[in-house]
């Protein structure tokens, strides 16, 4: 792990993974940008809106057998709300998403531009086949940035703005999760791909302690 | 920095004024409540808007309790789950109750309440696959047979949801069942929800939500989803039974090849003159340890019937064994009853010398026949016998399979897709 201190207050950033190229100072809450070793501030980070979220930076859990570390958020909006997509490290290296929605957890990782139609061809009720298996596009919305903590692969914008497509699949043992996100600037689609879950197929610990609830 | 983070954390609440009715207002939900109830005027409000915008006033006076009532909790399934927002919608037949409940470590359950019967409901996360055009649905190899569908219109809403609400809103609601398992689906506009949920019995909620017992409705009828009490019982039943079907053909089995069937006497019995008189047998003897005897009696009658009243007498002590038999046999051009064999039996008879006491009644077309043969056999195998043990056997399943029916017959009749109805 590599440690620099804040260009901003001098609080020491914690860099988990060489893949962290952005980071909000959890002392000062500058965005912090990292090219190579050297650290650039550009920007500050707004309050970010409360919520009842069991998770935080910090949560640890397993997938598939492999050990993950909650490392970064980003908080998107919808017309219909907010969500948290939390940026997870594996110990090997790897990194995934764990979607939290409505009370429901998902999590994926990221396929690239492969399996992505032309976002033309993206009409409600569409299907494909991603991993061998038929899935129906269920559900579009138009997201657009909130905020963000923590460490992520890349340089959260304040004025991000995508369209996400959810897909639901006909296997019904599996719980299989897809998601493709087309971003309003003309940026290569990115799909996800994984499963729904919840915290206790996840083994999550260090979670928040909700007095009343626990 | 982790331990620091491990020590409780108060959940926020926001709370505002009513911008209807100036009552205060609270969202406990953060980052996921949509809409929220005023708890005094029932005016819809934004949750998210800044002035928290009055999205639908309550017109209607008319108001419901719920039984289980907002921000009570309970422990389902070792998870505590508190009731957050309240819903009463309604078909062109009746209305129902449904209860969203939440917990931060689990997400979101409804509870839904149809005539004091109550499931679980939570979301869905494949398309089920349907059959027969929309008949039934396979999930996980189960099969979810079409229940009911139809349109169901919000009648009140009390709580915060993370969905936007709304009173009057419709949607089209299809409900499939596999009992104690159903699978409902909501289609509202473009959108559509999968849910999956099982039967909770009353007495759990009651206990859980520590509601006072006049409180709850009493379960009325059949609930779509409440198990069957005999369905289980059946599929206990099988086995047993099976194994003592299987037992008793063994024994038979081995009753008939160790049965001696030994012929002991034979004789015909003729009338003079017309009649029968009554008559005393030959001695004969029965040899071979204790056992079953059997007389068979043959009569060539029409239209006629024959009783031979029999006595089986020890010709030592003079005790006599009854062992009556009839023969009767009537038939006309297309039809018969009755046979021209009769049997009778006599039971643990011991070794000794033995005569037959017989005393002939007949009635009918006593013409039709002139002589009876008769035959005494000890050691037989006893036919009727297997008889009587497989109607014992097959008598306490067969009442549970139709108390079944009867309560599959009930449930259905809620359904516009019953199996069991052939109207229309």
């Amino acid at each position: 792990m590599l440690k620099l201190p804040c260009p901003s207050c001098g609080g020491p950033l914690e860099f988990r993974s060489k893949t962290t190229l952005f980071q909000v100072c959890s002392y000062c809450k500058s965005n912090i940008i990292r090219a190579d070793d050297s650290l650039e501030k550009i920007g500050e980070m707004a309050e970010l809106p409360e919520d009842l979220s069991p998770i935080q930076i910090g949560v640890t859990g397993r997938h598939k057998g492999k050990k993950f570390y909650v490392a970064g958020r980003i908080i998107y909006g919808w017309e219909d709300g907010i969500w948290n997509e939390w940026y997870l490290l594996f110990a090997d290296g790897k990194d995934g998403w764990l979607a939290e929605a409505q009370g429901e957890l998902m999590i994926s990782f990221s396929l690239g531009s492969i399996h992505c139609p032309n976002q033309s061809e993206m009409i409600l009720g569409k299907t494909l086949e991603i991993g061998g298996e038929r899935c129906t596009l269920s559900d579009i919305k138009e997201i657009k940035y909130i905020g963000s903590e923590g460490e992520l692969p890349f340089k959260a914008e304040r004025n991000y703005r995508s369209t996400i497509y959810d897909f639901t699949f006909s296997n019904d043992t599996l719980n299989l999760f897809a998601s493709m996100e087309y971003p309003d600037r003309d940026d290569s689609p990115f799909a996800y791909y994984g499963k729904y879950t919840d915290i206790r197929k996840l083994k999550l610990q260090n979670m928040r302690r909700l007095e009343g609830w626990i | 920095m982790a331990k620091s983070e491990s020590k409780n954390i108060k959940p926020k609440v926001k709370s505002f004024n009513c911008p209807n009715c100036g009552a205060p207002v609270e969202i406990k939900i953060l980052g996921q409540t949509l809409n929220v109830v005023c708890p005094s005027c029932k005016s819809i409000i934004d949750a998210n808007d800044p002035n928290f915008k009055i999205l639908q006033k309550a017109v209607s006076k008319k108001r419901y309790s719920a039984y289980i009532p907002i921000g009570s909790r309970g422990k389902l399934h070792g998870v505590i789950w508190e009731v957050t927002g309240f819903v009463v919608k309604r078909d062109p037949y009746i209305s129902w109750y449904e209860y969203l409940l939440f917990n931060p470590y689990h997400g979101y359950r409804w509870l839904v309440e149809v005539d004091g019967h109550f499931t679980l409901f939570k979301r869905l996360h494949s398309n089920p696959k349907s059959f027969k055009h929309d008949d039934y649905l396979i999930h996980r190899k189960e099969k979810f047979k079409k229940f009911n569908a139809g349109k169901a219109t919000i009648d009140y809403v009390e709580g915060e949801f993370f969905w936007r609400v709304k009173r009057g809103e419709a949607s089209n609601i299809t409900d499939y069942i596999a009992p104690p398992m159903g699978i409902s689906r909501e289609i509202k506009g473009k959108e559509i929800n999968w849910t999956i949920g099982h039967h909770v019995e009353a007495e759990a909620i009651q206990h859980a939500f520590k509601i006072r017992d006049s409180k709850l409705p009493y379960p009325i009828g059949v609930g779509a989803l409440q198990p069957s009490a005999y369905k289980d019982v059946v599929k206990k039943m099988i086995v047993p039974m099976s194994w003592s079907i299987l037992i008793i053909f063994a024994i038979q089995m081995v009753r008939f090849t160790m049965a001696k069937n030994t012929l002991v006497y034979q004789g015909n019995i003729t009338k003079t003159n017309r009649n029968f008189s009554s008559l005393k047998t030959e001695p004969f003897t029965v040899s071979g340890g204790k056992s079953n005897i059997m007389l068979k009696a043959y009569a060539p009658l029409q239209n006629a019937w024959v009783y031979l009243d029999t006595l089986l007498v020890d010709n030592k002590t003079q005790k006599g064994i009854p062992i009556s038999v009839e023969v009767s046999y009537y038939s006309g051009s297309d039809w018969s009853e009755g046979s021209r064999n009769g049997k009778a039996y006599a039971f643990n008879v011991p070794d000794g010398e033995y005569y037959l006491n017989i005393k002939p009644q007949e009635g009918g077309n006593t013409r039709s026949f002139s002589n009876v043969t008769i035959k005494l056999y000890r050691d037989v195998v006893i036919l009727t016998n297997i008889g009587y043990a497989l109607v014992a056997i097959i008598i306490g399943p067969a009442f549970v399979f139709f108390r079944r029916r009867s309560f599959e017959v009930k449930r259905w009749s809620n359904s516009d897709y019953s199996p069991y109805s052939h109207g229309e």
